[in-house]
């Protein structure tokens, strides 16, 4: 079900929804709200469990922050613990590697 | 579900987030900022149940009502059988969910948030990273 509203928007971002196809503009705003209303839904929760320094809405900062922590395992770090695995699980390190590789697909599947 | 998850969320995370420990609570605004997502193993939802209060439940049950937090269960299917992995790391580490969250990490190459870095680490590497928080 939908229901048709209309809004007032600063001249910058109604070019964003004016550049849009028009069947997608719909959908677009549709995301965006769902989106903050996530990150609204998880402060309120946050507070409710006892949190006092909830940091506001950042999502430029975030996208950053998520971006570093996501640098922060290497390569190299990957490689070792792969070895470490096969170690701890006494198979052979190229099966590991396979595997998990096949399992980054699986997971998106999920 | 796409790309990798912000963090993993080990026992002690769900314990500290339901604590009120601000640590947590900064990794989870920073996935939803983000569009991103946390990954919670099962295991570790289950740990963390049978330490908690029954007064608490309900605000585990509200964290996992948030799309951001997504409890991935161990598999066991022929596309991947998590089950042996799961139960070397976890015999490495000293306790399961330490196991099943190190597992998660490294398919992801996804930080851990834990308040047991020893154990993550000893299931990982040395090195692996971590954000540690306190449990009160």
């Amino acid at each position: 079900m939908t229901k048709r509203v209309t809004i007032s928007l600063p001249d910058d971002v109604a070019a964003r929804l004016e550049a849009l196809p028009p069947r997608q503009v719909s959908a677009y705003v549709a995301e965006t709200i769902r989106s903050r209303a996530a990150a609204d839904d998880m402060r309120a929760l946050l507070a409710k469990a006892g949190m006092k320094n909830i940091p506001p809405y950042d999502p430029i900062g975030a996208a950053a922050k998520v971006a570093e922590a996501r640098a922060s395992v290497t390569d190299d770090m990957l490689e070792r613990a792969y070895a470490k695995f096969a170690e701890i699980t006494g198979r052979d390190i190229t099966d590991v590697k396979a595997e998990f590789e096949a399992r980054r697909t699986a997971f998106d599947d999920r | 579900m796409t790309g990798n998850p912000r963090a993993v969320l080990d026992t002690g995370a769900v314990m500290a987030y339901a604590h009120g420990v601000d640590t947590v609570g900064e990794v989870l605004v920073q996935a939803a900022d983000a569009k991103a997502e946390v990954w919670l193993p099962s295991t570790c939802l289950i740990e963390a149940y049978s330490h908690l209060d029954f007064d608490e439940f309900d605000l585990v049950g509200l964290l996992r009502a948030n799309p951001v937090v997504v409890v991935i269960p161990p598999q066991s299917a022929s596309n991947g059988d998590d089950l042996p992995g799961i139960g070397g790391m976890a015999r490495r580490a000293g306790r399961l969910g330490a196991g099943h969250a190190a597992f998660l990490a490294m398919s992801r190459a996804a930080e851990v948030v834990t308040s047991r870095p020893d154990q993550i680490r000893a299931a990982l590497l040395d090195d692996w990273p971590v954000i540690e928080v306190l449990t009160p």
